[in-house]
């Protein structure tokens, strides 16, 4: 009886161990087979319980292995968490103030290689760039951080993608014991690159997310309603412009507008009518990327969903808004 | 299907069942790498089909 035991304890043992050392050896494959994977490089944004925004690693240069099959870029973050190196308080009354979201942050592509970059250049004018991934409601309380660290905006040119109409700030999570499921979870996330495999795996499968996500293996994606969300972004940029009366809007389309749905259409006229009824400033991306006959070619394919630009995408964003500002200045007499 | 079984009835029978977690995770891995977003496996599997 008690041999009959101690073998199936060895048994369990043994299986266990196997377990282990399969995914051990496991972690070190995917480490060498897709390194695009590996969590240590990942680009990570935090919110800032205190200030509410959400901001990269202060003082800090990550590789971003990115959304592009064909390599990472270097991310370098200022000692306040913003992709622009330069600082905040030497920004001159002619000087932009960039605010948007990870498009204009220059996700996947080299920080030159941005949409802002790429515009001060051919304006001949400096943008301070604050973009980053978070909701455009956080965008006063970044306006505030940034003035705190002696910013004076006085000309707003904001990049609002569709994306943010779907977008809302994060719940800050209560501390909890590193034994829950949840905190299991988020250090698998940043430490394990199977883990992490797995995940994107799984959410590049719309099917396989939605049974994932009813078997409570990963968070569904949380519905959000587009309207609501539409006006408050709509408050918010208009509470901006009225703030600073020189503020330009410059209306992203998402490639959702090309894969058919009709909902994200409707917002997206709905929205820039609604900008132009208010008396802003915009600028539609829309014909200009519809011009070339296939718009998702300005995006990247590296994911399904993927609604980022890659270089090509950055380049015709920022002719066509830097075509705007120096016609905007020979029309109107305003500065770059 | 039937395969599966005969191989896991082999592992039970030879005492080797502590071989199934090594299998199945080397299987895992491999499935995952070919169905990742932006595989540079999958090309290759075209060849193998």
């Amino acid at each position: 009886m008690t041999k009959k035991i101690n073998m199936k304890l060895f048994a369990a043992a043994a299986s266990l161990a196997s377990l282990s050392v399969a995914l051990l050896a496991a972690e070190l494959v995917v480490r060498i087979a897709a390194p695009a994977y590996d969590p240590s490089t990942l680009l990570r944004f935090h919110y800032d319980p205190v200030l509410r925004i959400t901001l990269g690693p202060p003082d800090t240069v990550i590789r971003n292995p990115s959304n592009v099959a064909d390599g990472s870029v270097p991310v370098a973050f200022n000692h306040l968490g913003f992709r622009d190196s330069r600082e905040v308080g030497d920004m001159g009354p002619d000087d932009w103030f960039a605010l948007g979201d990870s498009l204009s942050f220059g996700w996947g592509v080299p920080v030159e290689d941005g949409v802002v970059a790429r515009v001060e250049r051919l304006i001949g004018s400096k943008i301070y760039n604050m973009s980053i991934p978070g909701a455009a409601t956080e965008w006063p309380r970044r306006i505030r951080y940034a003035i705190d660290s002696g910013a004076r905006p006085r000309r707003f040119l904001i990049f609002h993608s569709m994306g943010l109409l779907a977008k809302r700030e994060p719940v800050v999570p209560a501390k909890t014991s590193p034994f829950t499921l949840s905190e299991v979870k988020r250090r698998l996330k940043t430490h394990s690159i199977l883990y992490r495999l797995i995940a994107s795996v799984v959410k590049d499968h719309p099917l396989w997310e939605v049974k994932a996500a009813a078997w409570g293996l990963v968070q569904a994606k949380p519905h959000t309603d587009r309207r609501a969300a539409f006006e408050s972004c709509l408050r918010t940029v208009k509470s901006l412009a009225s703030t600073v009366p020189e503020t330009v809007v410059v209306m992203l389309p998402s490639p959702e507008l090309w894969r058919g749905s009709g909902e994200v259409d409707e917002l997206y006229r709905d929205y820039l009518l609604s900008l132009k009824t208010a008396g802003i400033e915009t600028v539609d991306l829309r014909p200009d990327f519809e011009a070339g006959g296939d718009p998702i070619e300005y995006f990247f394919t590296f994911k399904n969903d993927d609604g980022h630009w890659n270089v090509a995408g950055h380049a015709l964003a920022a002719e066509v808004v830097a075509r705007y500002l120096l016609n905007r200045k020979a029309v109107t007499g305003a500065g770059l | 299907m039937n395969a599966l079984i005969e191989f896991v009835q082999f592992l039970k029978v030879n005492k080797k069942l502590w071989l199934g977690p090594l299998i199945f995770v080397a299987a895992l891995v491999g499935l995952l790498l070919l169905l990742a977003p932006g595989s540079e496996v999958a090309p290759f599997t075209y060849a193998i089909f």
